[in-house]
């Protein structure tokens, strides 16, 4: 991360002294204010979905999910703790369901449960690779602003985005059972 | 369909709560509280990574990043139309749908490229967001190989979607 901001900084800010100068302080609290927004609005979801997920833990539904996916995501990740279980579960069925905004809480509470030493293990790593390569079944969003801009057909990227995030998926979880160490 | 899930969802979980005779108030402000102090904790996260994508779509560094990695598309069948695309895609949710909103209108939403680009935003994550709030505002440091096995897993589904989108 550091060597990714560090060389972003350098390329953009490069280039932009040779365009327009001007335009980096714009850009810099563009992007804050952006942020400040995104915040804003994530937290917004948060409450929510926080207070949900805390009825699902406390009403020991969580503990029953987590019991029904424990063999699936045990063989997927490793072993996993009980409690990062039930966080994971959350996460696995947010997603699968296109409960995106609850997905990101459990997501966060999931790592954070998991977090011993603050070191990426690979259980954790298999975790972010899951969510990152996106677990979700139907892109509701791309689906309503294809038929925003008038598409025929707007249902018929279902299959091809279904089978293009699990090849990720797979190939991901592959990728690191084999790569990363214990 | 998907817009029956959550409040079934929703309804289920108060019904199951009501009949345990659970104390469904006090636990859901007992989790809401926690909202603030998440939002803050991942705020400056958010801001560094945005404030490196303002500064990369405002330099037009990518048209610059393009002539480099453009051979590299062609040989794997995306279209170069797709690349804002497939480069901004990892970073940011809102600033790649408005790449696609541009692909719908340049090429057309039933065009090659439209569906490309649809399945392609649709099958995807913002893995450096995500690895921003999961990994690096939870204290977690060293986790470049799960964002270089993430990427690569991406980059491949990208391939797969341009492929399946000549059927």
């Amino acid at each position: 991360m550091n060597i990714l901001f560090s060389l972003g900084f350098i390329a953009t800010l490069l280039l932009i002294l040779f365009q327009s100068p001007e335009i980096a302080l714009t850009s810099i609290i563009t992007a804050s204010e952006k942020s400040l927004q995104l915040s804003l609005k994530m937290c917004v979801t948060f409450v929510f979905w926080l207070g949900i997920i805390e009825i699902i833990s406390k009403t020991k539904l969580a503990e029953k999910m987590q019991r029904f996916l424990r063999p699936v995501i045990t063989f997927i990740m490793g072993d996993v703790d009980e409690k990062s279980m039930e966080h994971i579960s959350l996460n696995v069925s947010a997603n699968i369901l296109g409960v995106g905004n609850a997905s990101t809480p459990a997501g966060i509470n999931a790592i954070s449960s998991m977090n011993k030493n603050n070191l990426a293990t690979k259980p954790m790593i298999i975790f972010f690779v899951m969510n990152a390569t996106s677990l979700q079944m139907i892109p509701t969003s791309v689906i309503s602003l294809r038929q925003i801009h008038g598409s025929v057909a707007p249902y018929d990227i279902i299959i091809p985005s279904i089978i293009a995030s699990t090849v990720a998926t797979v190939l991901g979880v592959v990728i690191a059972r084999i790569f990363i160490k214990d | 369909m998907s817009k029956y899930i959550i409040p079934l969802l929703l309804l289920f979980l108060f019904l199951y709560a009501f009949m345990k005779k659970a104390p469904v108030y006090e636990y859901f402000v007992e989790g809401a509280k926690g909202a603030i102090p998440l939002s803050v904790t991942i705020f400056p996260y958010v801001t560094a990574m945005l404030i490196v994508v303002e500064l990369m779509i405002n330099s037009g560094i990518a048209t610059h990043i393009e002539v480099f990695l453009s051979p590299v598309f062609s040989l794997f069948g995306i279209p170069s139309g797709l690349f804002q695309l497939v480069l901004f895609r990892p970073f940011t949710g809102s600033g790649s749908f408005a790449i696609l909103e541009n692909i719908f209108t340049t090429f057309g939403v039933d065009s090659y490229e439209g569906r490309c680009a649809s399945v392609i935003a649709g099958s995807s994550e913002t893995i450096f967001y995500l690895a921003s709030i999961y990994f690096s505002s939870q204290g977690i440091k060293k986790f470049g190989k799960a964002l270089a096995i993430a990427t690569i897993s991406t980059f491949v589904g990208i391939i797969v979607a341009c492929l399946l989108c000549r059927f």
